[in-house]
C-alpha cells in the first residue's frame, strides 16, 4: 500500500508474548498523515499490547518501528512526547486529586518564575473542553468530582493537549452520552482533515464505519484484514473478526429435558447504570449464555443476582421470590458465583489446596458442638473434590499458587460445583487456562447440566459460549438485545448484535 | 458537580478546624498554668516544634506520592554520628568532641544520600516503601551505633551553634522551621514538581501512562525527606549538646502523627504542608503543656494517640458525609 511516504508511524514484523504465551505474531500496520484508522479484533486479539506499543509503554520483542523518517526497534516515553503521539486510554489515565486543568497539562507544565503558570493552563483547559469539544467543564474543578462522562472528557482533552502528530483513540466513548459523542466525531474528524494520524480502537461497528477510512482486523495477534472501509461490508467484517471455523463444535450439551421446571425467573432487573430492565427465565438443567462487550452489563447482571450490586426488580428462585439478596442467601438457595476474577476475588494464594477446596462450605465440616473442622472431613471432602475434577497436582497440602492457572481455576470451580448447586452462574470460566483444563471445565459443564444444575455462562469468548450454551441473550448497553436460540447460533450475528445492538 | 470553590473551602476548614483545637488546647493549659502563655514558653514551644516540622515537611511530600518514610529517625542519627566521625577532633583529656563548621555539609550530603538509598532502593526493587524504610530504619541505626560504639558524645564547637544562633532575635530553627512552611508548601502547592509528586501519589499507573518519571520523583521526596531528616537531627543534637545512641529513636511516629493530623493522606495524592505544620504545632503544645502543669509523663503518649484517633475519626465520619457520586472514584 502506498502511504509510506506520508507515514506517521508504521510498524514490521511486530512480535510480543508474555511469559512464552505470543500475543502479536508478525503483525505490521501504519498510520498516515490525515487518516482515520480502525483497529478492530475480539478481545484478547491483541490490541491493548499493540496500543501499548505505540505510546511508548512497551517494548516487541522483535520487528521496527518507523516513527517519521527515524527506524528505531522500540518507542521510548521520550519518543513518543516528541513525535508528539497522544493517547485516551480505556482505563482513564487522570489524577483525581488535581484540577481538571492540572491532569490536562501534567505531561508539560508550563512555568512562570518556577511556578506552575496557572493562568495558562486554565487557558489551555478552556480551549481544548469547551471551545473544542463544547464540554462544559470548569477548568479549576477537582477531577474526583466529575462525573464518568466528564472525566472521560477530560481524559481526550489530556491526550489532545499532549499530541501534534498521531492520536490514539482506546475505546474513548464507553461513558459518553450521545451528546458527547457527537462532539468527539466532529473533533476527530476536525484533526484528521488538519493532517492528524489516528487511531481508533472500538468495539463498536457502527462508530468504526462512521468515522474510519481503512480498518485493520487483529485476531489472535495476526493481522488477518485490511481494507478501506466503503468496501468492506459489517457482515464481512465480524466473519475476519470471529474467522472461519467457530460456527461449528464438535461437542453439544445435552438435550434440555422438555418441560424442565423454571428455577430461576429474573423480571425487569435494572440498576443505576449498567443494566437496564433485563427478564429472562432459567431452567433446571440449561445452559444459558450471556453474551456482548465489556461493559454491557453482564458481570453486572451476575452481581446484580448475588446482592452484590444495588439493583431493582423482581428475582424469583424455585418460585420464591429472592429478596435481600447476598452471597450468604445466595448460597442458602442454591445459587452460586464463580466469579471473573478468582484470583483475586475467590483463591486464597498462599493457603494449601486443600483449604482452598473446602473454604466456602467449611462450617458444613465443622462439628456441631465444638465448631472444630474435622482433618479428617477436610481431606475427604477436598481428595473428593480432587478426584472428580481432575485437579492436578491434587496434593491437597500444596501450596494454591504453586498450581498452574487452569488448575487453580479446576480447585474454585470444584470447590462451587461441590455445593450441589441448583444455579451456578459462571464469569469467564476458562479466561486465561491452557486448552486441556478448558476442556476439562467445559465437559464438567455439561456433564452437570444433563444432571440438573442450571447455568448462566458469561463469557468474552464466543467459540466457548456457542459451544456450551443451549441459547444466547445478547447484550447491548445494559439490554437484551437479542435472544438467539441454538439452533439460530451465527457468530457473526452475535458479534453484529453485541456491537450495534441489532441485525442488519 | 462540586464546584472548585467548594473545594477550595473544605480544605480550608480543615486548617481552620486544627487552629482551633490548637488554640482550645492552649487556652486550657493557660488556664491551667499562667506560665504556659508567657513569651520565653511560647518561643520554647517553637524551638521544640522546629525539628518535628521539619522532619514533617519532608514526610509529607514522601506520602504524597504514596510512599512511607520510616528511617527518618536513623537518618538523623547517622548523619550525625558520620558528621562527627569525620569531621570531629575527639578531645584527649575527656570523652568529648569538638567540631568544626565542615559538619554542616557532611550532615547535609549524608542526609540527602541516605534518602537517595531509600529511593533507589524502592525504584529498583519494587517493595513497598514501609518495607524497605522499615529495613534501612534498622540498618541505618545499627551503624550509627556502630560507629558511635553506642557511647553518649558530649560535643563541642561549630555543630551546637545551628540550634544556638539567633538572628534578629529569633532562633535560627525557628526561622528555618518559618524558611521549610514557606518553601514547601511553594514546592508542593505551586512548582510543577509538586504536581508530579502529587500525581504519583494519585495514580502510579496513570502517571506511566502519561510519561511521567515516576522513578525520578520518587527519587526526589525521598531525598528531600532525608536532608529534612538531617537537618532536624542537627536541631535535636545543638539543643541537648550531646550524641546519644536514643536520638531520633521513635522519631518516624511524631512525624508521621504531625503529618496525618494535618491532612494528607496516608495513601497518596492528597497533602498539605500547611495542614502538616499545624499537626506538628498542636503536637508540640500538647506535649510542652502536660510538662508545665507537671503531668505524669507516662499520659503523653496516651493523650497524643487520642488525639490522632480523634482527629482522623472526624475527618473520616465528615467526608463520610459527602454525597455518593463523589466517593464513586475508582
Amino acid at each position: 500500500m502506498g502511504y509510506s511516504a506520508e507515514s506517521l508511524l508504521s510498524l514490521r514484523q511486530i512480535k510480543k508474548s508474555f511469559a512464552g504465551v505470543p500475543v502479536l505474531r508478525d503483525v505490521s500496520l501504519s498510520v498516515g498523515r490525515g487518516e482515520v484508522v480502525a483497529l478492530v479484533g475480539e478481545n484478547g486479539a491483541g490490541k491493548s499490547t499493540l496500543k501499548n506499543i505505540m505510546s511508548g509503554l512497551l517494548g516487541p520483542d522483535s520487528g521496527e518501528i518507523q516513527l517519521g523518517k527515524k527506524v528505531l526497534f522500540r518507542l521510548r516515553v521520550e519518543d513518543v512526547k516528541s513525535f508528539g503521539i497522544g493517547t485516551i486510554h480505556q482505563e482513564l489515565s487522570l489524577f483525581d486529586t488535581l484540577s481538571v486543568a492540572e491532569n490536562v497539562s501534567i505531561a508539560e507544565l508550563p512555568t512562570k518564575r518556577g511556578a506552575v503558570d496557572r493562568a495558562n493552563i486554565r487557558q489551555t483547559a478552556k480551549e481544548l473542553l469547551n471551545d473544542l469539544l463544547e464540554a462544559d467543564i470548569d477548568p479549576d474543578a477537582i477531577v474526583e468530582d466529575l462525573s464518568l462522562g466528564e472525566r472521560q472528557m477530560v481524559e481526550i482533552a489530556k491526550a489532545i493537549r499532549i499530541s501534534h502528530s498521531l492520536l490514539i483513540l482506546d475505546e474513548p466513548t464507553t461513558c459518553l452520552s450521545i451528546q458527547e459523542r457527537k462532539h468527539l466525531f466532529a473533533v476527530v474528524k476536525k484533526l484528521r482533515s488538519r493532517g492528524y494520524g489516528i487511531l481508533y480502537i472500538s468495539h463498536f461497528l457502527d462508530e468504526i464505519y462512521e468515522l474510519s477510512d481503512r480498518i485493520v482486523v487483529l485476531r489472535d495477534g495476526v493481522v488477518v484484514g485490511e481494507e478501506r472501509a466503503d468496501l468492506l461490508p459489517i457482515k464481512t467484517l465480524s466473519k475476519l473478526m470471529v474467522g472461519r471455523d467457530l460456527d461449528e463444535s464438535p461437542e453439544q450439551p445435552a438435550d434440555l429435558v422438555p418441560n424442565s421446571p423454571v428455577i430461576l425467573s429474573v423480571r425487569e432487573l435494572s440498576d443505576a447504570s449498567l443494566i437496564r430492565e433485563v427478564s429472562f427465565d432459567l431452567r433446571a438443567g440449561e445452559i444459558l449464555g450471556l453474551g456482548g462487550l465489556m461493559g454491557a452489563g453482564r458481570s453486572e447482571i451476575a452481581e446484580a443476582l448475588l446482592g452484590l450490586r444495588e439493583s431493582e426488580g423482581r428475582v424469583t428462585v424455585a418460585g420464591h421470590q429472592f429478596m435481600n439478596r447476598s452471597p450468604k442467601a445466595a448460597i442458602g438457595r442454591g445459587l452460586v458465583l464463580v466469579s471473573e476474577d478468582r484470583r483475586r476475588d475467590q483463591a486464597f494464594l498462599i493457603r494449601s489446596l486443600g483449604e482452598n477446596l473446602v473454604a466456602s462450605h467449611v462450617r458444613r465440616l465443622a462439628q456441631r458442638l465444638t465448631g472444630r473442622v474435622s482433618h479428617a472431613a477436610e481431606v475427604s471432602n477436598g481428595r473428593q473434590i480432587v478426584l472428580e475434577f481432575g485437579v492436578e497436582p491434587g496434593r491437597l497440602s500444596n501450596q494454591m499458587i504453586s498450581l498452574s492457572g487452569g488448575n487453580q481455576q479446576k480447585a474454585i470451580v470444584g470447590r462451587w460445583l461441590a455445593h450441589k448447586p441448583q444455579i451456578c452462574v459462571l464469569d469467564e470460566p476458562t479466561k486465561g487456562v491452557d486448552i486441556g483444563a478448558r476442556q476439562a471445565i467445559h465437559a464438567l459443564i455439561r456433564d452437570r447440566a444433563s444432571k440438573g444444575t442450571a447455568f448462566i455462562l458469561i463469557s468474552s469468548d464466543l467459540p466457548e459460549l456457542m459451544a456450551l450454551s443451549h441459547r444466547i441473550l445478547v447484550l447491548h448497553k445494559g439490554r437484551v438485545a437479542s435472544t438467539i436460540p441454538r439452533e439460530r447460533f451465527d457468530a457473526a450475528d452475535i458479534v453484529q448484535v453485541a456491537s450495534t445492538g441489532r441485525l442488519h | 458537580m462540586i464546584s472548585a470553590r467548594v473545594r477550595a473551602l473544605e480544605n480550608a476548614r480543615q486548617q481552620l478546624g486544627l487552629m482551633l483545637i490548637i488554640a482550645i488546647v492552649a487556652i486550657g493549659f493557660t488556664l491551667q498554668t499562667i506560665r504556659f502563655a508567657d513569651a520565653e514558653n511560647l518561643r520554647n514551644i517553637l524551638l521544640q516544634a522546629s525539628a518535628t516540622t521539619i522532619a514533617a515537611i519532608g514526610m509529607t511530600f514522601v506520602l504524597a506520592a504514596r510512599g512511607i518514610d520510616l528511617s527518618v529517625g536513623s537518618i538523623a542519627n547517622l548523619t550525625i554520628a558520620l558528621a562527627v566521625a569525620l569531621a570531629g577532633t575527639p578531645l584527649p583529656a575527656e570523652l568529648s568532641t569538638a567540631t568544626d563548621a565542615l559538619v554542616y555539609p557532611v550532615v547535609i550530603v549524608f542526609g540527602i544520600v541516605l534518602g537517595l538509598v531509600n529511593g533507589a532502593l524502592v525504584n529498583l526493587s519494587g517493595v513497598s516503601a514501609l518495607i524497605i524504610t522499615l529495613g534501612t530504619l534498622t540498618l541505618y541505626r545499627g551503624l550509627a551505633l556502630h560507629l558511635t560504639k553506642a557511647s553518649l558524645i558530649p560535643l563541642t564547637g561549630a555543630i551546637l551553634s545551628f540550634a544556638r544562633t539567633e538572628v534578629l532575635g529569633i532562633d535560627l530553627p525557628i526561622w528555618s522551621m518559618g524558611f521549610a512552611t514557606v518553601l514547601g508548601w511553594y514546592v508542593l502547592a505551586r512548582m510543577p514538581i509538586g504536581r508530579l509528586v502529587l500525581a504519583v501519589g494519585g495514580s502510579p499507573r496513570s502517571a506511566t501512562e502519561t510519561g511521567i518519571a515516576v522513578w525520578r520523583v520518587r527519587a526526589f521526596v525521598f531525598a528531600l525527606s532525608g536532608f529534612c531528616a538531617a537537618v532536624s537531627g542537627l536541631i535535636s543534637v545543638g539543643r541537648v549538646g550531646v550524641l546519644n545512641s536514643d536520638l531520633g529513636f521513635g522519631f518516624e511516629f511524631t512525624v508521621i502523627t504531625a503529618v496525618a493530623l494535618g491532612g494528607t493522606s496516608l495513601f497518596g495524592g492528597r497533602a498539605s504542608v500547611v495542614g502538616t505544620v499545624l499537626g506538628a504545632m498542636l503536637l508540640t503544645v500538647i506535649q510542652n503543656g502536660l510538662n508545665l502543669i507537671g503531668a505524669d509523663p507516662y499520659i503523653y503518649d496516651v493523650v497524643r494517640g487520642g488525639i490522632l484517633l480523634g482527629a482522623v475519626s472526624i475527618d473520616a465520619f465528615v467526608r463520610g458525609q459527602r454525597p455518593m457520586a463523589v466517593q464513586m472514584s475508582d
